[in-house]
């Protein structure tokens, strides 16, 4: 997905992930959502480089999983605001 | 030997992660949306909804192949492209030159396969010998054309695909 969205390389891809999740603040957070077998998942909302970014997080014994990160297909409302899946570079949040 | 353990798929939830050759599957790489992947290699996938997990190690060896895979596809892609154009608009290989706004022997480097070229030199290719008058038309309302030239490119015949 993010190979797709930004055009770039599985290792582009890669460093991209980790410099959005490391971004991420309180104000970015959306909601705690369920998943199978009564797993929990952090669901997050930001903008980078004028793009609107959907991001979900596990975290476990081991650390942190990276489960989503895509282009959003609705606004995220987050505590800072609503990340709109209509913003697109160059147009700013 | 394999150290990946299989397991659920956190995209979906529904499939199972585990390592699979994905030789034959089309994947987006760089500027282009399709790359089909045409050697072995060996990456975890879900069998439900096809995501590919990489960390740094994996997403070298996807990229190392990727490429091949991408500039194989983009040498041949460009061949045919320039040769469509090349008889579409019945220029030479200077006059394409012109025309995509590319140094001299550029052309002759992308025939050869030394160099490759942008997604978007290939569609601009595509789009002159699609409608050859229409697309020097409005190239010629950006770029200063040779009357001749243009003259001569008004009366091309589009390529049958």
């Amino acid at each position: 997905m993010i190979m797709q969205a930004r055009s770039c390389s599985a290792t582009e891809a890669v460093a991209f992930a980790r410099v959005a999740v490391l971004s991420l603040s309180a104000d970015c957070f959306s909601e705690t959502v369920r998943m199978a077998r009564d797993a929990e998942a952090d669901v997050y909302g930001k903008v980078i480089d004028g793009m609107p970014w959907y991001i979900k997080l596990r975290a476990d014994g081991d650390g942190v999983d990276l489960l989503s990160c895509h282009l959003p297909d609705r606004d995220i409302k987050t505590r800072g605001g609503v990340v709109s899946c209509t913003v697109r570079p160059g147009r700013g949040r | 030997m394999n150290k990946f353990k299989a397991r659920e798929c956190p995209a979906c939830q529904e499939g199972t992660i585990d390592m699979r050759n994905i030789r034959g599957l089309a994947v987006p790489f760089r500027d282009e949306p399709a790359v089909v992947i045409d050697e072995d290699l060996i990456v975890p996938r879900c069998d439900n909804c096809g995501e590919i997990l990489l960390n740094e190690k994996l997403a070298a060896a996807y990229d190392a192949v990727a490429q091949q895979s991408y500039e194989r596809q983009r040498i041949t892609q460009q061949k045919e492209e320039i040769e469509k154009a090349l008889s579409a608009l019945r220029v030479n290989q200077s006059e394409l030159e012109t025309l995509l706004g590319v140094s001299q022997g550029y052309v002759s480097k992308l025939m050869r396969g030394e160099k490759v070229t942008s997604a978007t030199t290939v569609r601009f290719l595509h789009v002159l010998s699609s409608d050859p008058p229409r697309a020097v038309r409005s190239l010629a309302e950006i770029a200063s054309l040779d009357r001749e030239l243009l003259s001569r490119l008004e009366r091309a015949q589009p390529v049958r695909r």
